[in-house]
């Protein structure tokens, strides 16, 4: 079948002109090189319900998508038929200022919806500083946000979900309630589920009223086991900071000629953060900065900066970071005691003439971002060995080593997730479960046990 | 040969001798738990001292085809540790060692039997100024495993969340003895939050048998006051307006006029006669700005008619505020033969008027009611004395629990906060659920334990009406669970 035989039998079965098999339209929605054959723009969750059961009937293969922000983790597709695109479901059904939650559809940027809550004078604090991203890529890929230590990670936000299940039905799990125990934790498990066991349609969440006060420390030093141990020191204390951040390399360099940003000198950055109280937020930056320049800091800078502000400083150091170049981004989870000889690991590690690295630790999460750049000529597969090695020492700690982005070719020979070992198999026996006919991001996740 | 004859020996085999209890009387006991609701004869009941004999004990069952039941202290009141069919019982008394406790990293390793308060004795003992936050009603004698299970509550779930949100990693015996970890001490993880699906899941989905979990600093100050309200509307209110404020207490608790009055009569708080409702709720963080907090609860709870709030000024006063609460439920069955505890939660705005409804149903039916609720969690629990002695009086029970479930599902919220769903609502749980989401939770049951050996017979609604509170009052003349 044609893509546009594709789009035209999509068309006829949801009664409305929503896809389109037109080569330039697709264009943008390849993964790893390989092109859908229709892109599917649905107007209602009911739309998103029939196409599944549609692709079902058919036996296509389903891509969800939002921006695409967090599509390069994925493993390459075996079967791609359809981009479904959620981003026209984008409206607030309900914003309940006075229950303190909002139920938003999954398209809706999170730029968008920070703009929507603060004009109610409320925050949902996943969502600061990526504007771009969407509610749905969020939950796909159960992003925290920077200031997850203060607020807690989407598990610790979520209420409820819609979402439209492979075999077409349109489902409701959880309610606009803080304690539900009634059944299966099912919006749980949708968190980090890479799109693999159904969309996300809309989704509930405990939003926060903006906090009186923000305020923000960077602090330098000189090398990596400075700035962790400062940031250990904040973490045992009974200071309650909302982000405690480790950036090195380019990242060091980027929040450097971020403007109008006085980055006290070193190899390493920790910035750290406190929402509250304004005197809380004022006692907990003089006490942090003594910690800090206990702890060997070359200098603490403070800026009275918004919470969006910081979050896309962040963001910015993360990930703007030449995007026009190949790149490679590993994500690794360990201990927050971990983080600095884990940082430090890669580094080495990773460190192949030709590239520059920089790196972004969530000290609390135990999550580092290691963005490796280079010319194209680098050729990236043959990092394979070294992504090998830091997965089994990180193996060996207890973590984990993810392949947030890469070229198609180092994917295709390391794999993007590495061994998840027995929870995977759990994850795959779900999905089977729950997707039988595989209809969802087929190959994209787990390896998939119907196509061998 | 009988199920029991041909296990046990291969179970003391395995376990030692005094690891299996089968003795008519031991078995009894096991038929029940601090539910209403009676239980089957079980196989037997092992006492576990490790991960590896649960893996024996659950493969020796599947072998046998033989259903397993994990159980805590059993003070579950929704019936979730109560056997249906030959059942194994798998008890974790011996299972209770606390192996790690790392403040570096804000976590602490157990296995499934530590006490919830021996937990936090034990984390005070060690003087880090760290502590474990979840505190259910029953924290005195339930363990963490029977919390996981549960996914527990308490009085601090505003601030600090319920179990799920402090539970980091499990390890977990899956129906065919697999020994699988999920989650683990790092937050950043790839893939599903199997940790999350699991806690709560009821012993349904596999065994659990050591538990990750976080561990969060002392805070520096904590205040605890009193703001006596004309009635339950006005203090709901109350919190409403704190809450929109900016402001997040540790916790917001409510007690009703009749409440009040029981707990007032082993408990001298002194609530007066004129006072409708009780909120009594705990500030804490750091002391910086504590006092303007203070005054600002103070004047939304004045702008909402409060007659009279205080600070306790003492360790002694704070302790009196909070034993009021905490005895409330031992005050209550003190009334009469049986208490019936419901729970149930409701968008926290309307909480007033869902309490409204709770009375109004049960005064339809000639039932007294008193409330007790988390009210900063929407999280209700009307207490109904019953004598089940009475048979109309235990329907009218039973057809209020139901009525006040349907009320609280159509006002968009759950038929359950934090005690779960057990067999005593099962039928209620397809309130809430359709056909089509039913069968998506139990694709994830078909996933994990595909023959149905884990706690079966729980959550999902069944034909007849299971949590009849009349059932279970049968059942105390030898009847038993359908």
């Amino acid at each position: 079948m044609s893509a546009c035989e594709v789009a035209a039998v999509v068309d006829a079965a949801l009664g409305a002109s929503l896809a389109t098999g037109d080569p330039v339209a697709l264009e943008p929605y390849r993964l790893d090189g390989v092109a859908p054959r229709a892109l599917v723009r649905p107007q209602t969750p009911e739309h998103v319900a029939r196409m599944l059961a549609l692709a079902a009937e058919r036996g296509w293969a389903v891509v969800p998508w939002g921006r695409g922000h967090g599509q390069g983790c994925g493993d390459v597709p075996r079967r791609y038929d359809v981009a479904l695109s959620l981003r026209r479901l984008d409206a607030i059904p309900d914003l309940d200022a006075d229950n303190l939650t909002v139920t938003a559809e999954a398209g809706i940027s999170l730029g968008e919806l920070t703009q929507r809550l603060g004009e109610r004078h409320l925050v949902l604090p996943l969502a600061l500083g990526d504007g771009e991203r969407t509610l749905g890529g969020l939950i796909a890929a159960n992003r925290a946000g920077c200031k997850r230590l203060l607020y807690g990670d989407p598990r610790d936000l979520l209420l409820g979900l819609r979402v439209a299940l492979p075999n077409g039905a349109l489902v409701r799990y959880g309610r606009k309630v803080i304690k539900n125990v009634a059944g299966y934790d099912m919006p749980k498990l949708y968190l980090g589920s890479q799109g693999l066991l159904g969309v996300v349609v809309e989704a509930t969440f405990k939003v926060q009223p903006l906090p009186d006060r923000e305020g923000v420390l960077i602090a330098g030093f000189s090398g990596g086991p400075d700035a962790a141990r400062a940031a250990q020191a904040l973490f045992r204390s009974a200071l309650g900071p909302a982000c405690l951040m480790l950036l090195l390399g380019r990242a060091v360099q980027s929040l450097r000629r971020y403007p109008g940003l006085d980055v006290p000198e070193g190899r390493a950055v920790l910035v750290v953060a406190f929402d509250g109280r304004s005197a809380a937020v004022q006692r907990q930056m003089a006490d942090a900065g003594r910690v800090l320049l206990a702890q060997s800091a070359t200098g603490v800078a403070e800026l009275p900066a918004l919470a969006a502000e910081t979050a896309a400083m962040l963001e910015d150091a993360a990930h703007g970071l030449h995007p026009e170049q190949p790149r490679v981004v590993l994500r690794l989870g360990v201990l927050p005691t971990q983080v600095a000889d884990a940082m430090a690991q890669a580094v080495g590690t990773m460190n192949v003439p030709g590239t520059s690295f920089g790196a972004v630790g969530d000290y609390s999460a135990g999550r580092i971002d290691l963005l490796l750049t280079g010319e194209p000529h680098i050729g990236w597969e043959r990092l394979d060995g070294r992504i090998h090695e830091l997965r089994r020492a990180m193996g060996e700690r207890g973590g984990s080593v993810v392949l947030a982005a890469a070229p198609r070719s180092l994917k295709a020979k390391v794999g993007v997730w590495g061994d998840l070992q027995g929870a995977g198999r759990i994850m795959q026996r779900i999905k089977a479960q729950l997707d039988p006919r595989q209809v969802l991001s087929p190959g994209r996740f787990l390896p998939d046990p119907a196509e061998g | 040969m009988s199920k029991r004859q041909i296990l046990v020996p291969q179970l003391q085999r395995l376990l030692g001798a005094d690891a299996v209890l089968h003795a008519e009387a031991d078995r009894f006991v096991y038929a029940y738990d601090a539910s209403v609701f009676r239980g089957t004869d079980v196989l037997a009941v092992v006492l576990p001292a490790n991960t590896e004999q649960v893996a024996q004990v659950v493969r020796l069952a599947a072998r046998h085809d033989v259903p397993i039941i994990a159980r805590g202290a059993g003070t579950g009141i929704n019936g979730g540790a109560v056997p249906r069919g030959d059942a194994l019982v798998i008890e974790f008394s011996r299972m209770n060692r606390i192996l790690a406790v790392e403040p570096d990293n804000r976590l602490a390793v157990m296995e499934p039997g530590v006490v919830n308060q021996d937990l936090k004795a034990h984390l005070s003992a060690l003087g880090y100024g760290f502590t474990y936050v979840p505190d259910p009603g029953s924290q005195v004698v339930s363990t963490i495993g029977g919390n996981v299970g549960n996914n527990a509550g308490g009085m601090h779930c505003l601030k600090y969340g319920v179990t799920a949100n402090h539970i980091l990693g499990l390890q977990v015996v899956l129906a065919d003895g697999e020994v699988v970890e999920v989650g683990g001490g790092s937050a950043t993880r790839p893939g599903m939050d199997l940790t999350g699906l699991l806690v709560g899941s009821e012993g349904t989905l596999g065994v659990v048998t050591r538990i990750t979990m976080r561990i969060l600093p002392l805070p520096e100050t904590v205040v605890t006051q009193l703001a006596l309200f004309p009635d339950v509307s006005a203090a709901a209110n109350a919190v409403s307006g704190i809450m929109a404020a900016g402001i997040l207490p540790a916790a917001l608790e409510l007690l009703d006029r009749r409440m009040m009055a029981l707990v007032d009569r082993f408990v001298h708080v002194g609530y007066p006669e004129h006072a409708g409702a009780a909120l009594i709720i705990e500030l804490d963080g750091l002391a910086d700005g504590m006092d303007r907090e203070l005054r600002r609860v103070a004047e939304i709870c004045n702008a909402h008619a409060a007659l009279e709030i205080k600070t306790a000024q003492s360790a002694a006063e704070t302790e009196r505020l909070w034993l009021s609460r905490r005895a409330a439920y031992g005050v209550a069955a003190s009334f009469s033969p049986t208490v019936y505890v419901m729970d149930c939660t409701v968008p926290r705005n309307l909480l007033a008027q869902a309490i409204a409804g709770v009375i109004e149903i049960c005064d339809a039916r000639g039932l007294e009611v008193v409330n007790l609720a988390h009210a900063g969690d929407g999280n209700l629990h009307p207490l109904i004395p019953v004598d089940r002695a009475n048979a109309a009086q235990a329907a009218a029970a039973t057809e209020a629990h139901h009525e006040i479930m349907a009320m609280c599902v159509a006002m968009g919220g759950s038929i359950t906060g934090e005690h779960g769903v057990g067999v005593e609502k099962q039928q209620e749980l397809g309130l809430m659920y359709d056909a089509d989401e039913l069968a998506g939770m139990q694709a994830v049951k078909r996933a994990l334990d595909p023959d149905g050996r884990c706690n079966p017979h729980k959550i999902f609604p069944l034909r007849g009406n299971v949590g009849d509170i009349a059932v279970g009052a049968a059942s105390l003349d030898g009847g038993r669970l359908p």
